[in-house]
């Protein structure tokens, strides 16, 4: 099935011209993993760019790295090999384990009905975890003060402000000071990525309760 | 070919500036969703790549000179919008709805160019 709820068009342009901070760049590669929809527009973006290259007058360079850096092997550690992950963890989109720390995370106890593969990353000092809720979790109203992103990447949730819903590879994106919560569907855990660049408000004793204990 | 050359460019300077590895997604990875069945044409086919940077290229010569800055600051410098109205002096939408309305622009153009194109 192919998402409905795509990162916006402002998104995937600083995707594709590579200007997006790098946790925006994992949460976008992650739904084009799922997404053949945006990856056709990021196809597109890419031509964008290549047009531009050619459109430059002869003799101007643009701000384009030395060739030197071209040719040089980027200063980055190798892509890990992964050999037989734990089945919890090889359903996780290929992006998003590059980031994990350990070849092989399992998922931890972080509440009760909430499981996390704990703060083993960190992308661009944002934290970002993946947390896995157990069919029927409810998150309590919480009022957000940086922008959230969760990237379902297994089952379903709903929002229950907007009552929409989310589903493998949508992208749920809320700007700061907004107010929802979320609830998972009772027919199947639900496992996200979830980067919050910003403290979570809580506007309820429950999701102060839940904030003390997850940090969530 | 130059589609290939900026992609090239722009990872290799994320690499090396930021020290970081671009995500991408892989066409290997077990969670890949495969692409739509459509009768368009083929993304991949030479053909179809030559008449959309024909295409792109028309329209980008098309487009009003502040519409092309703001792609340019965003595929060339390397700024990000909230950079780019810092370091213009424009309000922040102002360069997103350029933004907008440039890569509108540039659709428009390509489907009636295609459309010339496969003489329909």
């Amino acid at each position: 099935m192919i998402p409905t709820h795509h990162p916006d068009a402002d998104q995937l342009l600083a995707y594709a011209s590579g200007t997006i901070a790098e946790w925006a760049a994992l949460v976008v590669a992650c739904h084009l993993t799922y997404c053949p929809e945006c990856r056709e527009e990021i196809a597109l973006l890419d031509d964008v760019g290549g047009a531009l290259l050619d459109e430059l007058p002869a003799g101007e360079a643009p701000a384009l790295p030395p060739t030197e850096l071209l040719y040089a092997e980027p200063k980055v550690p190798k892509t890990r090999t992964f050999v037989n992950l734990p089945p919890d963890v090889a359903a996780l989109p290929r992006p998003l384990r590059a980031f994990f720390k350990d070849d092989a995370p399992r998922f931890r106890f972080l509440a009760p009905g909430v499981r996390h593969v704990p703060l083993s990353f960190e992308v661009g000092g944002i934290p970002a975890r993946v947390i896995r809720f157990k069919a029927g979790f409810k998150i309590p109203e919480h009022t957000h003060e940086g922008e959230e992103l969760v990237l379902v990447l297994d089952g379903e949730l709903r929002d229950t402000v907007t009552d929409e819903v989310f589903r493998t590879g949508d992208l749920s994106h809320r700007e700061p000071s907004t107010t929802h919560g979320q609830n998972m569907s009772p027919s199947g855990d639900c496992t996200c990525l979830v980067i919050s660049t910003a403290e979570v408000v809580p506007t309820s004793a429950w999701g102060r309760f839940l904030k003390a204990i997850a940090g969530v | 070919m130059s589609t290939w050359i900026f992609t090239i460019a722009r990872n290799r300077l994320i690499d090396s500036v930021r020290r970081q590895k671009r995500p991408e997604p892989d066409p290997d990875d077990p969670c890949w969703v495969g692409d739509r069945q459509s009768d368009s044409p083929n993304p991949e086919s030479a053909t179809y790549a030559l008449v959309r940077a024909r295409g792109l290229r028309s329209a980008l010569a098309e487009l009003p000179a502040e519409q092309r800055r703001v792609l340019e600051g965003l595929y060339f410098d390397g700024l990000s919008m909230s950079e780019l109205a810092e370091a213009t002096g424009i309000p922040l939408g102002t360069i997103k709805t350029r933004a907008r309305l440039a890569l509108r622009a540039l659709r428009q153009h390509l489907d009636s160019h295609e459309r010339e194109a496969s003489g329909t």
